[in-house]
C-alpha cells in the first residue's frame, strides 16, 4: 500500500465502469433518448433514460451556449458548456423546468432527493470544431485527430450522494444496481457520453444541412468522455479507509484467484494474448507532456515488449500455476506500471473467476466508525508498531517530512496543498497527515501513566480521537491506511487521484502538474443503444 | 435570513464535522458530532438544531464543557456537559455499562445528541442501554431508539441523566429513512458560521499553487 504502486494502477474488470455496463447488459435494460430539444444554437436540453428489472433512471442534460473566454476547468468556473442532472425515474416537464432553473447553477443552484448526481462538462474546443466541421462537410473525422484528445468534452465534477441537496448515499444504497461504489455517477458519465455524439452530429447538420453525415459508429467509439480532476479529489481515499480495504482486497484476491490456477487453458490464454494486444495499443495512444509520466510511459512500454516476447511462445502457460509464474517473473522484471497493467490483463480473461468480487466494493462505514474504548493502551500502541512502523521511524521536525499542509481554501471550499515554510495557513490543517499523528499518538501512548484503557486515553487526549479511530480501522481492515507520509515534501498527489480514477474504470492518465490529471472514461466501450434495446 | 432549508443527510454530517471543528472540537471528536447530527436526522429528530445550540454554548470553551469523571458521577467545570463529549465517553464505557455498570452526569445540554453514541455501541455490541433523568426517558436499542414521548427527549438541558443497561424497552421503536432534513436557514447559516472557521483565508500563494493548476486548461 505505497504511492508508488498505487499511482500506477490501471482500470480492470472490477473497475466501476465495467462492472455498471456488465450489469445493465446482463439484467437486459432498456434505453432511449427519450427528448432532444436542442436550438441551431446548440442551447436546449435532451433526456436520456434506462430501465431496468425494477426501476428507471434518466440523465437531464442542459446544452448551453458558452462563450470561449469563460471556459474554464478549474472548479471556481462558474459556467459550463453542458450541465447535467441524473434523476430518480424518468422526470416529468415539471421536473425538467425545475432543474432547468438550478442545475446550470451547479453549486450555486439546489437539487432534491430526486437527484442522484449532479455534472458539468466543457468541450474540447479543438476536437468539438474540426468533428462537426468534418461531418458538415460529409466526411468522417480523421481517427488520429480522434485518438489525440479521445474526447468530446470532459466533465470538471460528478457530484453524488447528497451533495448539494441530492439524494443521499442511503436512498439508494440497497438498490442492487446502485450498491456498488460510485454507479449513479458512472451511468451519468456513460450516457453524457451519448449526449456528447448526438450534440457534436446535431451541430453538423445544423451547419451541413443534406450534406452531413452521421460519424461512423467504429469511430464513434473511440470518444470517450474526458475529466479533469484536481486536489478536491486527493482526500477521498483518506477519508474513506474502510471502502479503500475493500476496493484494494477485492482487487488483491480476483488477483490471487487467478495465481492459484493450476493451469491456463486456451480460452484464457487467448484471452490474455488479446488483452495484451489492445492494451500495447492503448498505451501507443497514451500521451502525457509531464515528465514524471513520460518516463513511467517510456518503461511501461518497453515492459509490453518484454511482456510480449515472454507470453509469445505456448510453452510459458504449460507449467503448473502459470499465471503465478508470470506474475512472479514480472515482479523482477517489470516497472511497477508495467506490473500493475498486469493485474488488468490476467483479470481480463478470468470474468466467471473474479466478477463476483465487483460486489464486494461497497463498505458499511458506519459499522468501523465506532471505537472500541476497552481495548488497552499497550493493543493501541502495539497496532502503532506493527501497522504504522513506515510512520513511527520519521523525523516529522525535518522540513522535507512535514513540507506540506492539506488545508480547506475559505474561496472554494475544496481542499487544497499549502507549503509549510512559506504559506501561511498551516493553523487551519485538516487531519491527512496520517503518518505524523500516529507518531504523535504513539509518542503520549508511551507517556500514559493513566488507566490503560482506550478510553482513559482519549479522555485526556481527544486530539488523538481521529488517530486511535484510523489506528483500530487499520487493525480490522489490511488495506485501510495508505503507507506513505502525506505531509512530506517528496508527496505526487496526482497517485492518489490515479488509483482512485483506475478503479473508477478510467485511462490515459495524463498529469497537467503534480496535482490534477487529465483522463478519458468509456473509450472504446459501447454506447447505450449498441447494448440495450428500445423500450418495449 | 428566513424560510427553510433542506439538506440532506450527508450534507448534515459533513456541515456538523466542519462546524463542531470550527467551535474548538478536536478532528475525532468533531467526526462525532457530525455522524451524531446526521444519525438523528435520519430518524426525524432534531440532530443538526440541536448540534447548533451546542456549539453556541460551547464554544472556545470545549475542553471544559468535557466530563470529569469520578467514578461513576460525571461533571464538568463549566455550567453543563457536553453532549458530544459526554456521548463519545459513554461509547468508549459501553462494554462497562453492558456489564452492569452505571454512569450519573448532569446536568447536560440537548441530551438527545447522546442518543447517537448509545445506539451505535448497542448494535455494536448486541445490548439495550437506557437514558433517563426526570421526563427524559429514552432506551437505545440494536434496532434503534425507542421512547414513549418523543417531545420530552427534545429537551435542551436535562439536569441529571442515568445511562444503565436495559432490560425491557418499551415504547415506539423509530426506524431511520434516507429523506432530506428542513430546518430553518438561519440555522443553517450558524452552523456554517462556526465550520467557516476551519477554512484557510485564500493568499496569492494559494490562488497560484493550492490546486495546482498553472497550465491553461484547454485543448
Amino acid at each position: 500500500m505505497r504511492l508508488a504502486r498505487m499511482g500506477s494502477f490501471h482500470p480492470t474488470r472490477l473497475s466501476f465502469m465495467q462492472s455498471l455496463l456488465r450489469r445493465l447488459a446482463r439484467e437486459a435494460w432498456r434505453f432511449e433518448r427519450g427528448c432532444w430539444e436542442i436550438d441551431d444554437k446548440g442551447v436546449g436540453h435532451a433526456v436520456y433514460s434506462v430501465r431496468g428489472p425494477a426501476r428507471a433512471y434518466s440523465l437531464v442534460c442542459f446544452a448551453h451556449d458558452l462563450p470561449d473566454e469563460m471556459r474554464s476547468d478549474r472548479v471556481i468556473a462558474t459556467a459550463w458548456d453542458a450541465t447535467f442532472a441524473l434523476f430518480d425515474g424518468v422526470p416529468t416537464q415539471n421536473d425538467i423546468d425545475r432543474l432547468a432553473r438550478n442545475v446550470p447553477k451547479q453549486e450555486a443552484g439546489r437539487v432534491s432527493d430526486d437527484e442522484l448526481s449532479l455534472s458539468r462538462a466543457n468541450r474540447s474546443v479543438r476536437l468539438f470544431e474540426y468533428v462537426v466541421g468534418c461531418l458538415a462537410e460529409g466526411r468522417q473525422p480523421d481517427r488520429a485527430e480522434i485518438d489525440a484528445v479521445g474526447y468530446l468534452m470532459r466533465t470538471t465534477a460528478v457530484y453524488g450522494s447528497g451533495k448539494f441537496g441530492a439524494a443521499d448515499r442511503v436512498k439508494i444504497a440497497g438498490r442492487p444496481e446502485l450498491k456498488g461504489p460510485f454507479q449513479a455517477e458512472m451511468l451519468s458519465v456513460w450516457l453524457t457520453r451519448s449526449f456528447t455524439l448526438d450534440l457534436v452530429e446535431h451541430m453538423a447538420r445544423v451547419r451541413g444541412g443534406a450534406q452531413a453525415v452521421a460519424i461512423d459508429p467504429v469511430l464513434r467509439r473511440r470518444f470517450g468522455v474526458g475529466n479533469s480532476t484536481g486536489l478536491g479529489m486527493a482526500p477521498f481515499l483518506i477519508n474513506h479507509p474502510v471502502l479503500l480495504n475493500n476496493w484494494i482486497m477485492a482487487r488483491e484476491e480476483a488477483l490471487a484467484r487467478v495465481r492459484t490456477l493450476a493451469g491456463a487453458d486456451r480460452d484464457n490464454v487467448a484471452g490474455f494474448r488479446a488483452a495484451l494486444a489492445r492494451a500495447t495499443e492503448n498505451v501507443e495512444l497514451w500521451q502525457s507532456e509531464h515528465p514524471v509520466q513520460k518516463q513511467k510511459l517510456a518503461g511501461l512500454r518497453k515492459d509490453l515488449d518484454t511482456l510480449t516476447v515472454r507470453c509469445g511462445a505456448d510453452a510459458s502457460f504449460t507449467k503448473p500455476q502459470p499465471w503465478n509464474a508470470l506474475w512472479l517473473w514480472a515482479e523482477g522484471a517489470l516497472s511497477l506500471e508495467g506490473q500493475e497493467l498486469l493485474v488488468s490483463l490476467l483479470l481480463e480473461p478470468q470474468g466467471d473467476l473474479v466478477d463476483d468480487l465487483a460486489d464486494c466494493m461497497d463498505a458499511d462505514e458506519d459499522a468501523a466508525f465506532r471505537i472500541d474504548g476497552s481495548m488497552t493502551t499497550p493493543a493501541l500502541r502495539g497496532i502503532l508498531a506493527e501497522l504504522f512502523d513506515w510512520a513511527l521511524a520519521v523525523d516529522y521536525d525535518a522540513a522535507p517530512n512535514c513540507a506540506r499542509f492539506w488545508y480547506v481554501s475559505e474561496e472554494k471550499l475544496e481542499p487544497r496543498l499549502g507549503e509549510r515554510v512559506s504559506e501561511e495557513g498551516a493553523e487551519y490543517e485538516q487531519p491527512l497527515s496520517t503518518g505524523r499523528d500516529s507518531a504523535q499518538m504513539a509518542a503520549d501512548l508511551d507517556d500514559w501513566q493513566g488507566e490503560l484503557s482506550v478510553a482513559a486515553f482519549l479522555l485526556a487526549h481527544p486530539e488523538h480521537r481521529h488517530t486511535a479511530r484510523r489506528a483500530q480501522i487499520a487493525a480490522r481492515y489490511p488495506y485501510a491506511e495508505i503507507r506513505d507520509n502525506l505531509i512530506s515534501s517528496d508527496l505526487m498527489p496526482i497517485d492518489l487521484l490515479r488509483c482512485k480514477l483506475s478503479f473508477f474504470g478510467a485511462d490515459r492518465f495524463d498529469p497537467r502538474s503534480d496535482r490534477w490529471v487529465r483522463i478519458c472514461m468509456y473509450r472504446d466501450a459501447p454506447f447505450p443503444h449498441e447494448i440495450l434495446q428500445a423500450p418495449q | 435570513m428566513v424560510g427553510d432549508w433542506r439538506v440532506s443527510l450527508a450534507e448534515i454530517d459533513a456541515m456538523g464535522r466542519k462546524a463542531a471543528r470550527g467551535a474548538g472540537f478536536s478532528w475525532g471528536m468533531a467526526e462525532e458530532a457530525g455522524r451524531a447530527a446526521r444519525w438523528l436526522a435520519a430518524y426525524r429528530l432534531p440532530g443538526p438544531e440541536a448540534l447548533v445550540a451546542v456549539l453556541n454554548q460551547v464554544d472556545a470553551a470545549v475542553p471544559e464543557h468535557a466530563p470529569r469523571i469520578d467514578d461513576d458521577v460525571w461533571y464538568c467545570n463549566a455550567e453543563a456537559l457536553c453532549p458530544i463529549a459526554s456521548g463519545a465517553a459513554l461509547s468508549d464505557r459501553a462494554e462497562a455499562i453492558v456489564q452492569g455498570g452505571s454512569f450519573r452526569l448532569g446536568p447536560v445540554i440537548w441530551p438527545v445528541l447522546v442518543v447517537p453514541f448509545l445506539c451505535r455501541a448497542a448494535r455494536d455490541l448486541d445490548c439495550a442501554m437506557t437514558l433517563s433523568g426526570g421526563d427524559f426517558l429514552i432506551h437505545a436499542t440494536r434496532e434503534g431508539p425507542v421512547a414513549r414521548d418523543w417531545w420530552a427527549v427534545t429537551m435542551p438541558l436535562s439536569r441529571e441523566l442515568l445511562v444503565t443497561r436495559t432490560m425491557e424497552s418499551p415504547g415506539e421503536l423509530r426506524r431511520p429513512g434516507p429523506d432530506a432534513h428542513v430546518l430553518p436557514v438561519a440555522l443553517w447559516r450558524r452552523l456554517d458560521h462556526f465550520a467557516q472557521r476551519t477554512y484557510a483565508p485564500a493568499t496569492e500563494a494559494s490562488r497560484r499553487a493550492g490546486a495546482g493548476a498553472g497550465l491553461i486548461d484547454r485543448d
